[in-house]
């Protein structure tokens, strides 16, 4: 079975100055529900512009279920797009935006009755088919370029951040929305976000973007998990990095000597890396504080310094007399400001990064700490 | 509390301020209408008032070019009603402003089609909009000049279908008939279509096109469908702009259209023998022509769902 999707060496320039997107290449199996995350500017509304066909690149290939699309103009393509603004027919009510594709599609009106009233009540907007589209909240119009880009059913789907416009809430309730009707429909949906809850929680396979490539491609958990590139693993989550050398390397089991001592971790990528200068990793909730010092293998001693309240949980930060600071996420403790605790991580959630980003010619400690 | 108190001792002084000075009081009321007052006047002066000499001229028999309350008939409207050659002169001054719309809107539409989707370049759209405008520079009567030498007999027209071969001898019918008038209004209003159908080509978000593509549109229709549709705010703006700019000329049909009659015309023709009242009647009708075409244009145009909110 071909992919739904797939893109080869992807490139588009704007002008002389903008490479948008440097050699992409990826597949989205079929019935897949894809998230591309990444930054603001890294190239998501390009690429799915350019799948969508409505936007000429300079280079590589697109093939939709199988087919090369490269001379195939976009109303032809079968897909569905609906970008970052909606782009609901300002002249048209909820129902005549809907039916647009079934008319182009010469549907007769029954049967486009139908669909519409099918496809509103997928989105939970049965009885809005007389309004106009200025007569909607942010949220419902969205749901609305939503069932617009569904129905019909077409075999891809391609959603810009779908979900940025609306209050968390709706957020939250739009992703189930999402996820549902994808299940019912079957078909395969590419969107894009910059949100990182909204890209593990919702994605059957994630693709983490960064300026114009792709960092890394996998399961939402692999990438939480065992990201390869230090530019995914904070891009997918919050987490500490800090600069060391392998000193010691037993299959994915390596030991990493850092200013603050030898911490232990777990290396996911191939190859020796004994002498070389990585990224440890650890992320801020898989880190304990205790007030005596635990006989775990990776632990140190640090003041808490401060605390912010985020409601599911409260970020410590501490401080080592060197100044390095590590940050844990954990539920209200009994602490105290000024004290000295104890934090310390099981080994395999250490996570050793060996490249800062696929970007080549960065140096790693440039780019965790920021200079 | 304290708050509340501090409020209404601060309303006390300012309305025993009022009373004080009434006058600064009154102003402060009614500013709005005081501001709008100047442009009143003036309007009235120098709109309302002619306009309605103009209708109460229209009913007098008597003097040609004083009003004599005592003398109001419906004769010249019976006289004008009553000459075949009024019907000969609206279904012309009717059928050239509606082909000047016409022809004005199939040339105007591709360039500002052009200009505001083509041209990504803004500083190239500057100055495609000032080549637009320059001509508009030249004096009227100087430009009026100018399309001898390019609809003459030796004019520019001619000489390159000559020379291309495609006629043998001059074409006679490009001065002094109603073709040379269509083509005068065709340029002279071709700026004021091309801009309001410009601006409202800009306004369209061009992801409605994109997405009308996506959901199954070829281009063309998704040109009908939502880029022509989305700009016909500027169309019928456009279209009567022309009708009100054409409707009552009567300047270019009497140097250029080789005695085509027409209202403007007729109005002039009376009014330069001082029969005033006669120009009265006939300024009314061509004022009622024009409402009328308007208002057609209007309804056409449904122009609720035009302006669609
Ligand atoms: N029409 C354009 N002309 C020139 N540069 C452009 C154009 N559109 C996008 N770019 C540039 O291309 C890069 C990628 O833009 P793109 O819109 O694809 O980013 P994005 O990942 O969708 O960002 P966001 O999350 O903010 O929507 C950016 O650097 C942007 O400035
Ligand atoms: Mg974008």
């Amino acid at each position: 079975m071909p992919a739904a999707l797939a893109v080869k060496s992807l490139v588009k320039r704007y002008g002389r100055n903008v490479l948008a997107l440097n050699g992409v290449s990826f597949e989205v199996d079929k019935g897949d529900f894809f998230v591309i995350i990444g930054p603001s500017g890294c190239g998501k509304s390009t690429l799915l512009r350019c799948v969508a066909g409505i936007l000429n690149y300079d280079g590589g290939e697109i093939y939709i279920d199988g087919r090369n699309v490269s001379n195939v103009p976009a109303h032809k393509r079968n897909i569905s797009y609906m970008p970052e603004t909606y782009a609901l027919f300002p002249h048209m009510r909820i129902y005549d935006n809907v039916a647009f594709r079934l008319r182009m599609q010469n549907f007769d009106e029954s049967e486009i009755k139908k669909e519409v009233k099918r496809a509103l009540e997928l989105v939970g907007l049965a009885g809005f088919e007389e309004r106009w589209p200025s007569e909607l909240s942010g949220g419902q119009r969205q749901r609305v370029a939503l069932a617009r880009a569904v129905v019909a059913n077409p075999s891809l789907l391609l959603l810009d951040e779908p979900l940025s416009h609306v209050d968390y809430r709706l957020q939250r309730k739009l992703m189930e929305d999402f996820k549902n009707i994808h299940k019912n429909l079957g078909n395969t949906w590419v969107l894009t976000t910059h949100i990182q809850e909204q890209g593990l929680s919702l994605a059957d396979t994630l693709m983490v973007m960064n300026v114009g490539v792709i960092e890394q491609k996998g399961k939402p958990n692999e990438i939480y998990e065992s990201p390869r590139t230090v530019f995914a693993a904070r891009f997918v989550g919050d987490i500490n990095l800090y600069s060391g050398q392998v000193v010691e390397q037993k299959g994915e089991l390596c030991t990493v000597k850092t200013n603050m001592g030898e911490f232990k971790g777990i290396y996911k990528g191939t190859g020796e890396i004994i002498g070389k200068t990585v990224a440890y990793g650890i992320r801020p909730n898989h880190i304990l504080i205790s007030s005596v010092e635990e006989r775990r293998e990776n632990s140190f001693r640090a003041r808490l310094v401060s605390a912010y309240y985020f409601g599911e949980f409260i970020e410590y930060i501490f401080e080592r007399p060197d100044g390095v600071q590590v940050k844990v996420h954990a539920d209200p403790m009994p602490v105290k400001l000024g004290e000295e605790y104890a934090v310390s991580w099981d080994t395999i959630r250490g996570i050793i990064l060996d490249k800062p980003s696929v970007i080549e010619g960065l140096n790693i400690e440039d780019v965790i700490y920021g200079r | 509390m304290v708050g509340e108190s501090n409020n209404m001792s601060a309303g006390n002084r300012s309305e025993s301020k009022a009373q004080e000075y009434p006058l600064i009081s009154f102003i402060q009321r009614n500013i709005r209408y005081l501001l709008i007052l100047p442009p009143l006047i003036v309007v009235i002066l120098f709109l309302v008032t002619p306009s309605l000499m103009i209708l109460l001229l229209s009913f007098n028999k008597g003097s040609v070019t004083r009003f004599d309350p005592t003398n109001i008939s419906l004769d010249n409207f019976i006289a004008v009603f009553s000459r075949p050659s009024t019907y000969v002169i609206l279904r012309d001054t009717l059928g050239m402003s509606i082909l000047a719309a016409l022809v004005t809107l199939l040339v105007a539409y591709p360039v500002a089609y052009f200009i505001s989707f083509k041209i990504q370049n803004f500083q190239l759209q500057g100055i495609i909009t000032f080549m637009l405008v320059a001509p508009y520079w030249v004096d009227w009567s100087i430009r009026s000049i100018s399309w001898l030498s390019i609809l003459g007999e030796k004019g520019l027209v001619n000489y390159t279908l000559m020379s291309l071969g495609l006629v043998n001898q001059p074409l006679s019918e490009l001065l002094f008939t109603r073709w040379t008038l269509l083509i005068i209004w065709v340029q002279t209003n071709l700026l004021f279509m091309i801009f309001p159908i410009y601006l409202s080509l800009t306004l369209i978000d061009p992801d409605l096109v994109n997405v009308a593509r996506t959901l199954g549109a070829s281009p063309f229709k998704a040109f009908t469908k939502v880029t022509f549709r989305l700009s016909l705010p500027g169309v019928v703006i456009g279209i009567i702009f022309v009708f009100i700019s054409t409707l009552g000329d009567y300047v270019t049909p009497a140097l250029w259209a080789g005695g085509l009659q027409m209202l403007g015309l007729t109005v002039q023709n009376y009014a330069w023998h001082f029969n005033w009242p006669m120009a009265a009647a006939y300024s009314v009708l061509l004022l009622i022509v024009t409402l009328g075409v308007i208002w057609i244009v209007l309804r056409f145009a449904n122009i609720k769902q035009v302006f669609y909110r």
